[in-house]
């Protein structure tokens, strides 16, 4: 195991360039779930912010703290804040003159939860306001309706690309990092024919791919972190706690390993 | 039954039997009808010139290219038609010494005697001991942490004879072994052979110009595929 180890390592090592470019194209690659999602240089318009109230029914103070708090919880809510009944009586006759103070009471207004929502699609708008609208204490759920359903795209649809162009530019990136690796293997035939005819086992041939295979995958991964790291996204952020990112670049990598080429076939070649 | 060139003694039973072996590559027939017996421990030369024939015996008998006719059998194997398993494990008792087969020019001196070992999945401590001995036989040990490169041509020869018989192989197939290889490290190579044969390794080396005596060798001559 650890010459299979030592030899994917000096494999690498021996071809440098195309080292590193097998390492960028599988990070390409991984970055596609991503960019179909609507990410990366194009936040703004995928995921705009839309402002919302909630109007809580009178006296449920309980109600409202536990909104504000499963709200907080949620990454894609910003500048959160209540307002009481008398701020927003407050707010109104700052708007509309203090003429309108005695006809208007406290009572008249609801207590609100105010924020920006950054949702990425229709569908995800509407199933949000639809979930809260029918949660307890909610009374109504308010939000610009007409101007979200103009900025935002339906859902599933990328903003920023076709998705078949994303997949394409995926798969072509994997092929090509397929081909980057087996360039790097062929570069050290005379070796692996060595090895061999001095009788190394099949298995162990195997190892050394998929020590390759590790290896890329896991450089791959780390440049899609700090690539994500760099776009300063809380797309990207979300991505990184769930790993998806990383676990597509290892998958990916370890896949493209399937482009070397076998026992048999460096046997022919002696 | 074709005539033997040299048949062993019945109580020995043959490393290596070849029986009307014909080998042809594109329209040529490389190998004209070979048959041939060497014995365990037995130091064979086979002399040729250039397109005679040699390295493709040599490859026939280490199932790197297979007859087209006729009987092989090499340590009681059929080289070319065993499964993954048994030509790895055949393939681990010879010890093999080709001009394909160059040094690992990414590795010191030591990991490359030492790679058969490895490859059979020796314990580091073990392989290191073994590695050391052996550079020291071959008066490579001080050696044994430089790069190929900068060793001289007798040198590297003496470090691939050294890497094919570190584990004790049952069989050493050697083609062109002495080539480019000065007086001093042609002593140091014939000795070893020569010792190995006499702890029971058959030996085989085939080379245009092997004239030189290396102690108890039998001398065959390969002309235009026939083996004389």
């Amino acid at each position: 195991m650890s010459l299979a180890l030592q030899q994917a390592w000096r494999t690498l090592r021996h071809s440098p360039l195309a080292f590193v470019l097998t390492v960028v194209l599988l990070a390409a690659a991984a970055f596609v779930p991503w960019f179909a999602r609507g990410g990366f240089g194009n936040q703004q318009e995928a995921a705009p912010e839309i402002p919302f109230e909630f109007e809580l029914a009178s006296g449920h103070v309980t109600a409202r703290d536990s909104i504000v708090n499963a709200l907080r919880k949620l990454n894609k809510i910003q500048d959160l804040v209540t307002l009481s009944p008398g701020d927003v009586r407050r707010e109104v006759l700052a708007e509309l003159g203090d003429s309108l103070a005695d006809i208007l009471s406290e009572r008249d207004f609801p207590a609100i939860v105010r924020f920006k929502l950054a949702a990425r699609n229709v569908a995800e708008l509407q199933t949000f306001a639809a979930k809260w609208s029918r949660a307890p204490g909610v009374v109504r759920v308010v939000y610009p309706e007409e101007i979200a359903l103009n900025r935002l795209p339906e859902a599933g649809a990328s903003p920023a690309m076709d998705r078949t162009k994303l997949w394409v530019i995926a798969g072509t990136s994997w092929v090509l990092a397929g081909l980057c690796l087996r360039a790097v293997f062929l570069r050290r035939r005379a070796t692996w024919r060595l090895f061999i005819w001095l009788g190394c086992s099949p298995a162990m041939m195997f190892f050394v791919r998929l020590w390759l295979g590790l290896f890329v995958s896991v450089c791959a991964a780390v440049v899609w972190c700090l690539a994500s790291f760099a776009a300063r996204s809380p797309m990207a952020i979300e991505y990184m706690e769930l790993g998806t990112g990383l676990l597509w670049a290892v998958l990916l990598g370890l896949t493209a390993s399937l482009w070397l080429v076998g026992t048999g076939r460096l046997e022919a070649e002696g | 039954m074709p005539p033997f060139l040299f048949t062993l003694a019945p109580e020995r039973k043959p490393v290596i039997l070849l029986e009307d072996c014909v080998v042809v590559r594109g329209h040529k027939e490389v190998l004209k009808s070979v048959s041939w017996q060497v014995g365990a421990g037995d130091l064979v030369v086979i002399n040729g010139a250039a397109g005679s024939g040699k390295s493709t015996l040599i490859k026939l008998l280490a199932g790197i290219v297979s007859a087209n006719s006729g009987r092989v059998e090499v340590l009681g194997k059929v080289p070319g038609a065993t499964s993954d398993t048994e030509r790895t494990k055949f393939r681990r008792e010879l010890g093999l010494l080709l001009p394909e087969l160059d040094l690992m020019d990414d590795a010191n001196c030591l990991e490359n005697a030492v790679l058969p070992l490895r490859i059979a999945g020796a314990s580091s401590a073990d392989w290191h001991a073994r590695g050391m001995k052996t550079l020291l036989d071959f008066e490579l040990g001080h050696l044994a942490l430089q790069r190929p490169e900068a060793l001289s041509p007798g040198e590297q020869a003496r470090l691939r004879l050294a890497r094919a018989l570190i584990h004790r192989p049952a069989l050493v197939l050697a083609d062109e072994p002495f080539a480019q290889t000065d007086a001093g490290s042609l002593q140091v190579m014939k000795a070893r052979l020569a010792l190995a044969a006499a702890e029971g390794t058959t030996v085989v080396l085939a080379g245009a110009e092997l004239r030189d005596e290396i102690a108890g060798a039998r001398h065959f001559r390969l002309s235009e595929g026939r083996l004389l």
